[in-house]
């Protein structure tokens, strides 16, 4: 299938600028790692919607505010879109790199990100008042718009869960399933903070890989506050096993497993080299490891222990 | 089989890093991420050089940098070869993978 098919009823009619109609006149910021995040074009309904979404992230923004990136939500008609009745369970895009824009459509959306003068986003949605607007349509082209912002500065974002441990971060990159979420309500048990069971943000602050919360939601669901940075001290690939284990991992498994877990980044072809810059970069930073735990022991002091070798 | 004639290119979707010895491939076309081996990632930098690479000229170009003699490196070299063919980072010019 091409690009388009299996969400747009004429692919052709993708736009091919970034005109559009705005949904109204509302403006909101969004201030969390890479931002702030402008987002203009809103309509009372759409701007409720994201408020409740975002939480504390989410302020009203005057018209004199500026954004670090802008993103602009237009109109657009139901009869653009394929009329899917049931949402699916994985929610997946038609993604089109291009060397200066990426193109995008999805469920009831179609949104272009612009790389060049500064990035920015429009988005072309049909939804106004309909809760798929914000769970669903805006969250998903947001988290691309803050990895592509993230990547600006050599970050990303990383499928993971991340524990503070005296007061620094230990990173469990992984996708679905691999039991991010286990082991991070297992850390909570012992009194850790956990900044996400699903996404969390990498930049770097001096050389530093710091880790920072993102508000998107995971298992563990969202309660937003922004949180402070930590600087991430170990990653470790992460198994359920019979009893506690673990060993070493070697950079390049490191950075395959890295790789692997860096969404909307790994299927782009144009930017592929500097994101696995980045993450040898990340990985001859830390110490990396695998762990594998058991619901039934703690597994933080082998952790520990593993980090002051 | 392969001969030390036949020609191969690295696959368009494949981009790969040097991590310590190793490499880290990543084949675009199916996001499946893989790991290889020091004589395999050794091959794959020549491929970033040549356009198109045959057995001979990676035996030619390694020569001095494996200490063992000649038909053990050819018998090395092809088996390499195979395995990366097997797994889609390279393909034969005439386009049999």
């Amino acid at each position: 299938m091409s690009f388009g098919d299996r969400f747009l009823t004429d692919p052709t009619q993708f736009p091919s600028s970034t005109n559009g109609t705005p949904w109204g006149n509302e403006r909101l910021i969004v201030d969390f790692v890479g931002g702030p995040y402008l987002i203009t074009g809103l309509s009372l309904s759409q701007a409720e919607l994201l408020r409740d979404h975002f939480e504390e992230s989410c302020t009203t923004a005057t018209t004199e505010q500026m954004g670090r990136v802008h993103i602009q939500i237009c109109q657009d008609s139901d009869k653009s879109f394929k009329d899917i009745s049931k949402t699916p369970r994985e929610i997946t895009f038609d993604l089109d790199h291009q060397k200066n824009h990426l193109n995008i459509s999805g469920l009831y959306v179609m949104a272009r990100l612009d790389f060049q003068p500064a990035l920015s986003a429009t988005l072309w949605t049909c939804k106004n008042d309909d809760s798929l607007f914000s769970g669903i349509i805006f969250e998903n082209i947001f988290r691309m718009v803050v990895t592509y912002r993230l990547h600006e500065d050599n970050g990303m974002l990383i499928h993971s869960g991340a524990v503070v441990d005296d007061g620094e971060a230990v990173l469990f990159p992984g996708r679905s399933n691999d039991g991010k979420s286990t082991l991070s309500k297992l850390s909570l048990q012992t009194g850790r903070t956990v900044l996400s069971d699903d996404m969390n943000a990498l930049t770097w602050e001096n050389g530093v890989p710091i880790l920072e919360k993102v508000p998107f939601a995971g298992d563990l669901g969202r309660t937003w506050t922004r949180s402070s940075q930590y600087p991430l001290k170990g990653i470790f690939a992460i198994s359920k096993t019979a009893e506690t284990i673990l060993e070493p991992m070697a950079a390049p498994q490191a950075v395959a497993l890295l790789v692997a877990s860096t969404p909307y980044l790994n299927t782009d072809s144009m930017r592929m080299a500097d994101l696995l810059a980045n993450l040898h970069q990340l990985a001859m930073t830390v110490p990396t490891g695998r762990l594998g735990f058991t619901k039934n022991e703690d597994f933080w002091p082998e952790i520990q222990q593993y980090l002051k070798q | 089989m392969t001969n030390t004639e036949t020609e191969y290119r690295m696959a368009p979707d494949i981009r790969f890093r040097r991590v310590l010895d190793e490499a880290v491939v990543v084949k675009q076309d199916n996001n499946q991420v893989i790991v290889i081996n020091e004589v395999s990632a050794s091959i794959l930098d020549i491929f970033e050089e040549q356009e198109t690479v045959t057995a001979e000229v990676l035996v030619n170009a390694l020569n001095e940098a494996y200490d063992v003699d000649r038909p053990t490196l050819e018998k090395d070299i092809q088996s390499h070869l195979e395995e990366l063919q097997t797994a889609e980072i390279i393909t034969s010019v005439t386009g049999h993978k």
